[in-house]
């Protein structure tokens, strides 16, 4: 099967690119394999290296590409990898005569948050195959195939809050984990496409599909063409109040046949 | 209301007023585990370094709260110790940059696999205990409205101000209730500032959390800081209900004689303007 990605992300308004904490993966625009897996996350906007944070988390999970994740043994995986590059982070402060401040040293002891939501695409049949998702979180992922046919895990905006479940980097806050992952498994036809996004855009999506619009051809048209129209697009919809004011990222995955 | 973003661009600002007067020296209502000066200072200095942890990132501090701490007691002013002396609104990158001393301390942590972990986390202290002279609450209160004034110039669409006053009783310098009016109806775009009091009585009484009449509050000195409270706004309300706390819609912004526990969730639930950019 071929996966064809599209990516667009931006920071929230007054912020600068590189303060966004969303992060997707793969970033290739093509790919041709049978067992594919993409992940977006959404680091937490209080704390400390949480673009690194979701950064190890999709990743890893990509790299782990597995329809029965074990999450207990992710997160112990990506908990090392942040581990040793947050060491890395700390001795290169520390060498260049800037050491880490006390209210870093105390973020670095909270440790760092983020959303997860990743997807397995398996194909298994001549017309397309199956998906598998794993969520912690209100990153979403909606399936289209003419019209909306899956939206996963939120559904509705009023599901949409200040206080998502997370996934951290301090073993201390991934207690309840178990009780935080959903998982969903679906069928897919080649000619799908599926939509990952962060919580912001992903309740005005969910919004407009309540007012029976149809958001994704605008999104579309937009990834089609050019990543400015899009910013634009979204930074009109923030003035407007129709959209929250946080980073925002749309991925988009279209499978094909090979 | 109550919906303005929070952001470098569009900060807003909390100022806490401290009593100093002779009477924090007592314990709390009969406990005599420390002065009440001693308390505060620790939940100042708490509510402080939260403060500078929520705007916090690797590459700095984020401008999104300016404090104040105004003192009255001997006299009525700024009540920062070390290089902040004498300022009335610090923005919080300053306020983390320059702690008047850094202590050591203890944190207990689970480490998930059912055992428990001692970190060790820096303790910033910014405030340190006075109990000395009288209670010139409506100075200080005075002191608050004319720095609002003054932010209000720079910053009229902010989420509004949060004023918090921490007293253990009588004003000594008359009735602080018009005072404390004009401080409610001062108001950005987004509506009108909120005053929180908390109330340190040396009286033996059971706390009293979040009332929403003034009905059942001890003395005269608990019903006139209740009456110079705001209500809450459903934001906060909500955040106070999480918490475990009992309230209303016509609660108000007050709490008495609660344990230091208490006191230190008051001043988070407070000031937890969640819509942070």
């Amino acid at each position: 099967m071929k996966l064809i990605s599209s990516c667009f992300s931006i920071p929230k308004k007054g912020s600068l690119p590189k303060e966004n904490e969303d992060f997707y993966f793969p970033l290739g625009r093509e790919i041709k394999r049978s067992h594919q897996s993409v992940a977006i996350a959404d680091g937490a906007s209080e704390g400390f290296l949480s673009k690194l944070w979701s950064k190890i988390l999709t990743i890893s999970y990509v790299a782990f590409d597995r329809t029965d994740l074990d999450m207990r043994l992710f997160t112990d995986f990506c908990i090392g990898v942040y581990n040793y590059q947050r060491d890395t982070y700390v001795k290169k402060r520390k060498e260049s005569d800037n050491p880490l401040k006390w209210f870093e040293e105390n973020l670095m002891v909270e440790g760092s948050f983020s959303t997860l939501l990743g997807v397995t695409f398996v194909n298994s049949s001549p017309t397309g195959g199956y998906w598998r998702a794993y969520s912690i979180g209100d990153s979403c992922l909606f399936q289209l195939r003419d019209n909306l046919i899956e939206a996963f895990p939120v559904m509705d905006s009023s599901n949409f809050g200040n206080s998502p479940d997370l996934i951290s980097s301090n073993p201390a806050y991934n207690l309840e984990l178990d009780n935080k992952i959903k998982i969903k498994t679906g069928q897919f036809l080649f000619g799908d496409a599926f939509y990952l996004m962060t919580d912001a855009v992903a309740n005005w999506f969910i919004k407009q599909i309540a007012e029976e619009k149809r958001p994704w051809v605008t999104l579309d048209e937009f990834l089609e063409v050019d990543n400015e129209g899009l910013m634009e697009y979204i930074n009109r919809l923030r003035e407007e109040n129709r959209l929250k004011n946080d980073d925002v990222t749309i991925a988009r995955v279209k499978l094909l046949e090979e | 209301m109550y919906t303005a973003e929070i952001s470098r661009e569009n900060p807003t600002c909390f100022l806490f007023l401290i009593d100093q007067s002779g009477s924090m020296e007592d314990p709390f209502g009969g406990d005599t585990s420390g002065s009440k000066a001693q308390a505060v200072a620790d939940a100042i200095n708490r509510l402080l370094q939260n403060l500078v942890l929520r705007c916090a990132k690797a590459e700095g501090i984020r401008d999104y709260f300016h404090v104040g701490v105004i003192g009255y007691g001997v006299k009525v002013g700024p009540a920062f110790g070390g290089d902040l002396s004498g300022e009335d609104l610090v923005p919080i990158s300053t306020i983390g940059d320059q702690p008047l001393m850094i202590e050591e301390r203890i944190q207990k942590l689970p480490d998930g696999a059912g055992g428990i972990i001692e970190q060790e986390v820096k303790f910033p202290i910014w405030f340190e205990p006075v109990a000395k002279g009288p209670t010139p609450m409506k100075q200080a209160l005075k002191k608050a409205e004319n720095i609002l004034l003054d932010w209000f110039d720079d910053n009229p669409d902010c989420f509004p101000p949060i004023v918090i006053n921490i007293s253990d009783g009588e004003p000594t310098d008359g009735d602080p209730s018009p005072v404390a009016d004009s401080i409610m109806q001062l108001e950005s775009s987004d509506g009108n500032v909120l005053l929180f009091n908390l109330h340190l009585s040396s009286i033996k009484a059971s706390p009293i959390e979040f009332p929403d009449s003034n009905e059942g509050l001890p003395d005269e000195f608990a019903r006139l800081l209740y009456d110079m409270s705001s209500l809450l706004p459903e934001k906060i309300r909500l955040e106070a209900e999480s918490e475990g706390f009992e309230v209303t819609d016509e609660s108000r912004g007050f709490i008495f004689n609660s344990d230091m526990v208490k006191v230190i969730q008051f001043l988070d639930i407070g000031t937890r303007a969640t819509n942070l950019r």
